[in-house]
């Protein structure tokens, strides 16, 4: 089943009087149960693309549809988001210490969401905590409920940010780069409680890590410069990539279980501007393959975005 | 090229102290690059930081090329710094920042022009600031820096955690093609465990302010010896979705393990040996050395749930 179904979104922000395009219609789904991963390097836009699925961009301006069941979240009130947010959405973000509020508890903290949305009694709420601490695996729960966010470590902060965002037993949680600050003993710690506890919803999780994709995703969406522009298999697209910038990604960091190699491939150049995104391919410019019509003409959109997907120009000289 | 006896900080935190480096014995060859690995507050930083006379050692030596560390030390040893962000003034021109070292050690050459071209920044990016440039360009700039004195000897602090991956390949390939180019001697500090087999010759594995295993690259990722390095790499996702995390691992002391191995609370092997009983390192063969009691031993990780109760503790 389809839990969620973007078509065509876009963000833009205003940046010095111009037009800043954060995302630039992009279209992928997400169904009850699966896992699904956003890759892609700083400023590619996958951050702004989640967070504007619960409207928590208010300086945007958002276009296209975000159907979460059904119902596009882009026509609902800000009073009708609030019972979507946290209920039927929940979202882990990667900054543990910046957001966990310094001044509440842990206990208070994890049974606010339920006591918001009428889950439980203030009473019950303690109760239900204190087994969502449990849940993500936290030592001494009891102990870390009366205790305030500075006391804890990183990690025990990235399991308390997962159980606030499961309290409500959400239909689709969206986690945000939610081991990128954590030392490799914590992270795995860390996905293996995600992996766990995400069994039933659906997972979208973004992270500039591949391997983190590899071992979680079913499926994985590649987005370079606001765009996807390759998605599919994650068995698929990490062994056979299809698109230059994938290729290119991949061939970029070493792998412990592949030989070591002399020089690791380098991607020349930067991303484009985005407040003045290139006509063509937004990879024309980096990409080793480029031909003249990459420059010319965006892609068609496909599971790779690129133009030498078509036979057409499969075979057609770089220049 | 660069030596350690008995290297050690101690912090003094109100009535407390904190142990951050514990008798860190070692040399460094020139032209060997050393890659340091170890979970964070394992004191890497303070080791690397202590090696330039950043900060001042407890007790211990350091010994550059034989000699005590001297006031005239500084231009041929060097730092890289992790963040690309914070450590370049951002009043100064790129140009005045790469100058700076030539101008107070008073040298002519190499000039601003020439370590621009080394590091491959357009010559253009003299007169401009470093919020102009990118994080991986900033990083370039940082490297220039540290090349201006012809250093004989690098620490690389993370220089590469804070930049996107494919900005990642394009340092670390400079980082290579100039200590190649140089002879340069690096210690090079990190967390990515495949980035340091990728880049380094020599790695060693820190744990609460202690070298547990130090090896030459290729036989620390093929035969880890210690429990640690062990979890550390079976902790790490694969390609192929196949991570083999050992479990379970106790990140809160259970047991105190003051006088014993400082990896026993968190050990999935520990015996009651490894509590009472602090592990020497010792060499397992050809300059792989291992500070634990069982190491070189049939390999426990065949049976990775042992608990510790089971093994008589």
């Amino acid at each position: 089943m389809t839990l969620l179904q973007v078509d065509n979104l876009r963000v833009s922000f205003s940046l010095y009087g111009k037009e800043f395009q954060a995302v630039r219609g992009i279209s992928f789904e997400v169904n009850s149960g699966e896992a699904v991963g956003i890759v892609g390097e700083s400023g590619c836009g996958k951050s702004a693309a989640v967070q504007s699925i619960l409207r928590l961009l208010p300086a945007s301006k958002i276009e296209g549809k975000i159907r979460f069941e059904g119902v596009d979240l882009l026509e609902k009130s800000e009073r009708e988001m609030g019972d979507i947010r946290g209920l039927k959405i929940g979202m882990v973000f990667q900054d543990p210490m910046a957001s966990l509020n310094p001044t509440m508890t842990i206990g208070a903290q994890v049974a606010e969401g339920l006591i918001f949305h009428g889950i439980a009694s203030k009473r019950e709420a303690k109760e239900l905590a204190l087994q969502l601490l449990r849940e993500v695996e936290i030592q001494r729960p009891e102990e870390r409920l009366n205790q305030y966010p500075h006391e804890l470590s990183g990690g025990m902060r990235q399991r308390v940010l997962i159980a606030i965002a499961l309290a409500a037993k959400p239909r689709l949680l969206i986690a945000d780069e939610p081991t990128t600050a954590l030392d490799v003993t914590v992270q795995a710690q860390i996905l293996d409680v995600l992996k766990k506890r995400s069994a039933a919803t659906g997972l979208l999780l973004i992270t500039h890590d591949l391997t983190v994709v590899a071992e979680m995703c079913e499926r994985v969406l590649v987005f370079y410069a606001g765009k996807i522009v390759e998605q599919g298999l994650v068995s698929q697209i990490l062994s056979q990539p299809r698109h230059p910038y994938t290729q290119m990604l991949l061939r970029s960091i070493p792998h412990l279980d592949r030989p070591r190699t002399e020089r690791l491939q380098t991607i020349a150049g930067t991303p484009p501007n985005l407040l003045a995104p290139p006509q063509g391919c937004s990879f024309a410019k980096r990409c080793p393959y480029a031909m003249p019509i990459c420059k010319k003409e965006p892609p068609f959109i496909g599971s790779a975005a690129c133009w030498r997907e078509l036979p057409l120009f499969m075979n057609d000289e770089p220049v | 090229m660069i030596e350690t006896r008995e290297l050690t900080k101690i912090y003094k935190i109100g009535k407390e102290t904190l142990t951050a480096v514990n008798k860190i014995s070692f040399a460094l060859e020139r032209g060997e690059i050393l890659g340091l690995v170890g979970e964070s507050g394992s004191g890497k930083s303070t080791l690397g930081r202590m090696l330039l006379g950043l900060i001042p050692p407890t007790s211990g030596q350091v010994l550059f090329e034989g000699q005590k560390f001297v006031k005239s030390l500084p231009s041929r040893m060097q730092m890289i710094f992790q963040d690309p962000f914070a450590s370049l003034n951002p009043r100064m021109t790129i140009g005045d920042i790469i100058g700076e070292p030539l101008m107070i050690h008073r040298r002519a050459t190499p000039t601003v022009d020439a370590l621009l071209d080394l590091v491959g920044l357009p010559q253009s990016a003299k007169g401009r600031f470093p919020h102009e440039f990118s994080g991986g360009q900033r990083q370039r700039v940082g490297i220039a820096r540290a090349l201006a004195l012809h250093p004989d000897f690098i620490v690389c602090d993370e220089p590469i955690s804070a930049l996107d991956v494919s900005i990642q390949a394009q340092i670390v390939n400079l980082l290579l093609q100039l200590q190649k180019e140089f002879g340069l001697t690096y210690l090079f500090i990190a967390h990515d465990l495949a980035m340091v087999r990728h880049i380094s010759t020599r790695v060693a594995v820190m744990y609460q302010g202690e070298f547990i295993e130090t090896a030459r690259v290729e036989d620390l990722y093929k035969s880890p010896s210690h429990p640690y390095t062990q979890l550390l790499l079976s902790s790490i996702p694969r390609l192929d979705g196949k991570r083999a995390s050992m479990r379970p691992f106790i990140r809160t002391p259970l047991l105190s393990s003051s006088g014993g191995c400082p990896f026993a609370p968190r050990c999935p092997f520990a015996a009651a040996k490894c509590y009472q009983e602090k592990p020497q390192s010792r060499d397992i063969g050809t300059g792989h050395f291992v500070s634990c009691h069982f190491a070189g031993q049939k390999n426990p990780l065949s049976n990775p749930h042992k608990q510790p109760e089971k093994l008589g503790i």
